[in-house]
């Protein structure tokens, strides 16, 4: 962005700084802070914060550029409250967008408490800053420009939208004190630049005759580096390119002898490079996977259509129930229809038991339940004063009841009865499972649940059903979450080797910063209305097992360019990953998870058999019976 | 590497059985806010804070863990490099003042800091506002300290704010104490493998009463 000779003025300007901070610094340690005062330098008004992707939830506020003497600092403070209240942003359509008819819940203007505004306030040192998403509306007359702040360590602010458009004024006077520059791969990145890098490509940009990797290599270490080679030595990774980019630690000779050093044979796959350290990069054969295709989500299936599959006796037609499950799958549910439909996607009801059938398996389980309730409901004070294995469990259960989805209407209140109907529930299962008993986590996925059944003895053995399936997560080992964990890695080797290479140069490859994800199933990521969608969606069993990893997978590709381009390291990207909850488009989310599963199909004869296994792709029958 | 390290990071992590208050307690320091809308921590995360001791800008770094024990294998990585760990309890709760031990030797083990004896810990008993449902003394909380290395105790509370902010200025002073100890060897910027250090595995395990 910035002309090489307004870089050597900045450079100028920054040494300036760099003096006064000096000088401000050994100031302010014999005095006392106050008696600098801190100057604004801009300040622009009707700056909203948007709490979260979903909604219109806008909260209007003040963003401003102020030197102070510790530094020169960011800051956005909401208005008053009181203040400017009523104002109101027209949707992206230009009129209000309708509120969905799901959990009336989800009105942000009464989730949202006083507290969350004053949280939202923020002060950050430009110095910390690291880059920002800067999207503009499409169209002029649509939506507005924002901007999202991300940190050095990692941390997203809440994205911000100028609706006086006075974007180019804050470029414009951060610019002063940061050298601002576009990401080349991602149009909406704006990366502040590192002024050693930057330094550094400006030393040897001499050297950049051919436009060849190395100059690559210069002007972006790391990137180049992960689409250029397939596998790096960690010698490579973990000295050579911090060392080109640290231009005090090493001279400029050893710089250049370095990059030297760094012969290529091929431009851009199958290299073999040769390091000081002997090491010699790993070759591995890059499997190219065909374009993703374009995907559209469907409207949620509607009880009219639900009903079309059903014969007279209440069973589904066993010829159709694969569609059936695909429209669900493509679309979701319609929200009258979840209470009907969850029974089935749960393994409550039998898709084919008639009507009749599941009425007498209800009463039998309705008093199955209740003889469970009663069994821990009997137990006393006194008895539990020597029962630590079961008032450990209760006593768990009651901390998380009064810290599960309490936003949410449905349970928010202090006297809310629901609250006590949700700890019915799991306090059974307590019982009804008395060697896992409750792990935190079970709360996330049985209030939902209960919600949507709004009754407690379908809501419990709908949640029996579930268990089922997610049990493994929640064992002592952690076996199964592990061994997730590490699938998640293979298939992203597969769809994303550039990202899955980065985070391994980063002791990242553990994937832990997805176990939230994949624990709770995104429970933390979207709002209470999407994530009914979304497990809906999964508990289909559509296209393929484990559909809940290629989710994970479709968020963290779409996350590639800000993590490699901001040099995230490990608790960055732990930290980048936590942020992104509240502020995922799920349907984005949902249809390129459909598209990379397309192209994995697509070229499934190709893939390792590990990978065909996950996915059940295993087709071939040699294949599949060789150790 | 020299522009980052011109302010301190201090890393600080908070241990302790779930609903003790860790959450609630690190918010209540950072954004000075109590709510009982907290959930539940899976997984790990941490939150910043400049701090300011004698004539020195300090950036704590605080990370919140899980407290459910099958959680905490996975999350082990984040405990290396801690300057200080803070282990928080209950006081209305004594089966969480009887997990500090396990705690304590389970970060050693992991985090195995150089000088796990003279490592600073910091111990938090929290929700002194229901000062009638108090099942741990300040006295036994106090006698436990002494027996390991006479760890500094603070009884506060998150919901009243009451007593967070001092707590977590001395837990700022000793990180930053240990820290300016530490400016003689670089190990700390070391990748973490090096810094497993082997005589932290025997003093850790050191059995765990509950
Ligand atoms: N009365 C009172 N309640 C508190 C206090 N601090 C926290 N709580 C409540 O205790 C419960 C647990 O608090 P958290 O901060 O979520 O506990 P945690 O230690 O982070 O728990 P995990 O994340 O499960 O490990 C919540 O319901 C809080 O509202 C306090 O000082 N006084
Ligand atoms: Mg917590």
């Amino acid at each position: 962005m910035l002309p090489y000779a307004a870089y050597k003025v900045y450079q100028k300007r920054k040494e300036n700084q760099r003096e006064m901070e000096e000088a401000l610094g050994s100031l302010t340690s014999n005095l006392s802070r106050s008696i600098i005062p801190d100057q604004v330098v801009m300040k622009i008004q009707r700056v909203s914060a948007k709490l979260s992707e979903e909604g219109d939830d806008y909260i209007p506020g003040t963003l401003s550029i102020v030197e102070k003497a510790q530094g020169v600092f960011i800051e956005w403070s909401p208005y008053e409250e009181g203040m400017d209240s009523g104002w109101v942003i027209p949707g992206e359509n230009g009129q209000e967008e309708s509120i969905r008819a799901s959990p009336p819940s989800l009105s942000p203007n009464n989730t949202h408490s006083g507290d969350v505004y004053s949280k939202l306030r923020f002060s950050l040192d430009v110095n910390d800053l690291s880059s920002f998403k800067n999207v503009e509306p499409r169209r002029k007359d649509k939506g507005m420009h924002y901007i999202r702040l991300i940190c050095k360590d990692g941390t997203s602010y809440v994205p911000l939208y100028f609706q006086n458009g006075e974007t180019t004024s804050f470029f414009t006077v951060l610019q002063r004190y940061i050298t601002l520059r576009r990401s080349a791969k991602d149009p909406t990145l704006v990366v502040v630049a590192d002024t050693k890098a930057e330094a550094l490509a400006q030393s040897v940009s001499a050297l950049d005759q051919n436009g060849d990797i190395l100059s690559r290599l210069m002007k972006n270490p790391y990137s180049t580096a992960m689409t250029g080679f397939s596998k790096i030595t960690s010698f490579m990774q973990d000295q050579v390119i911090p060392a080109l980019l640290d231009s005090d630690e090493v001279s400029q000779e050893e710089k250049i002898r370095a990059m030297r050093e760094l012969r290529l044979k091929d431009e851009d796959h199958q290299l073999r490079v040769h390091s000081d350290a002997g090491g010699e990069f790993e070759v591995v054969t890059q499997l190219e996977l065909p374009p993703r295709p374009d995907i559209f989500r469907e409207s949620p299936v509607t009880k009219t259509l639900w009903d079309s599959f059903k014969l007279p006796d209440g069973t589904f037609d066993q010829q159709k129930l694969h569609h059936l499950k695909m429209n669900v799958f493509r679309g979701g549910l319609s929200e009258d229809l979840r209470k009907e439909a969850w029974k089935y996607l749960l393994d409550y009801k039998d898709w084919f038991e008639s009507t009749a059938t599941f009425e007498k398996k209800k009463a039998i389980l309705t008093e199955e339940y209740n003889r469970m309730k009663s069994q821990w409901q009997s137990i006393t004070t006194d008895q539990e004063s020597r029962f630590f294995k079961y008032s450990k469990r209760k006593g768990l259960v009651e901390k998380d009841v009064a810290r599960t989805d309490r936003t949410v209407p449905y349970f928010r209140g202090d006297e809310n009865p629901n609250l006590k109907v949700l700890q019915d529930m799991l306090m059974t299962y307590v019982m009804y499972n008395f060697d896992l008993g409750y792990v935190q986590g079970m709360s996330d996925f049985a209030a939902p649940i209960l919600y949507v059944m709004n009754d407690e003895i379908d809501a419990f053995w709908c949640f029996v059903g579930l268990m089922q399936r997610i049990q493994p997560n929640f064992e002592k080992d952690q076996a199964n979450i592990k061994l997730q964990m590490n699938q998640l890695k293979d298939l992203l080797v597969i769809v994303n080797p550039k990202l899955a290479n980065y985070l391994e140069a980063h002791q990242s490859d553990d994937m832990y910063f997805c176990f939230r994800w994949v624990l709770v199933w995104f429970k933390r990521e979207f709002s209470f209305s999407d994530t009914c969608k979304l497990w809906e969606v999964i508990w289909t069993g559509q296209p393929c097992p484990n559909f809940l990893l290629l989710l994970c997978v479709a968020i963290l590709d779409s996350q590639t360019t800000i993590i490699i381009d901001n040099k995230f390291g490990l608790t960055e990207i732990l930290k980048h990953v936590n942020d992104l909850s509240g502020h995922l488009n799920l349907d984005e989310v949902l249809t390129s998870a459909e598209a990379i599963f397309h192209q994995l199909s697509a070229s499934q004869d190709k893939l390792p058999l590990h990978i065909r296994e996950y996915l059940n792709f295993s087709r071939d029958e040699n294949a599949a019976s060789t150790p | 590497m020299s522009s980052v390290r011109r302010k301190a990071l201090l890393k600080v992590i908070i241990l302790g059985d779930s609903g003790v208050g860790k959450t609630s307690l690190m918010n209540v320091y950072v954004n000075k806010k109590f709510s009982n809308q907290y959930k539940a921590t899976i997984g790990a995360d941490f939150l910043t804070k400049e701090v300011h001791i004698d004539d020195r800008t300090v950036t704590l770094q605080i990370w919140d863990t899980a407290g459910q024990e099958r959680f905490q294998s996975l999350g082990v990585a984040f405990y290396r490099g801690a300057d200080c760990c803070v282990l928080a309890f209950d006081v209305t709760n004594p089966i969480s003042f009887k997990s500090l031990d396990s705690w304590r030797d389970e970060f050693l083990i992991q985090a195995s800091p150089r000088d796990p004896e003279h490592f600073p810990f910091v111990l938090l008993g929290n929700k002194v506002d229901l000062e009638q449902n108090r099942a741990v003394s300040a006295k036994r909380a106090q006698s436990w300290c002494q027996t390991k290395n006479n760890i500094p105790y603070y009884e506060v509370s998150a919901k009243e704010a009451l007593n967070v902010e001092a707590a977590f200025q001395a837990i700022a002073r000793d990180a930053l104490a240990r820290e300016s100890q530490d400016t003689s060897d670089f190990s700390d910027f070391a990748p973490p493998s090096v810094r497993l250090t082997s005589n932290a595995q025997s003093s850790g395990s050191s059995g765990c009463s509950c």
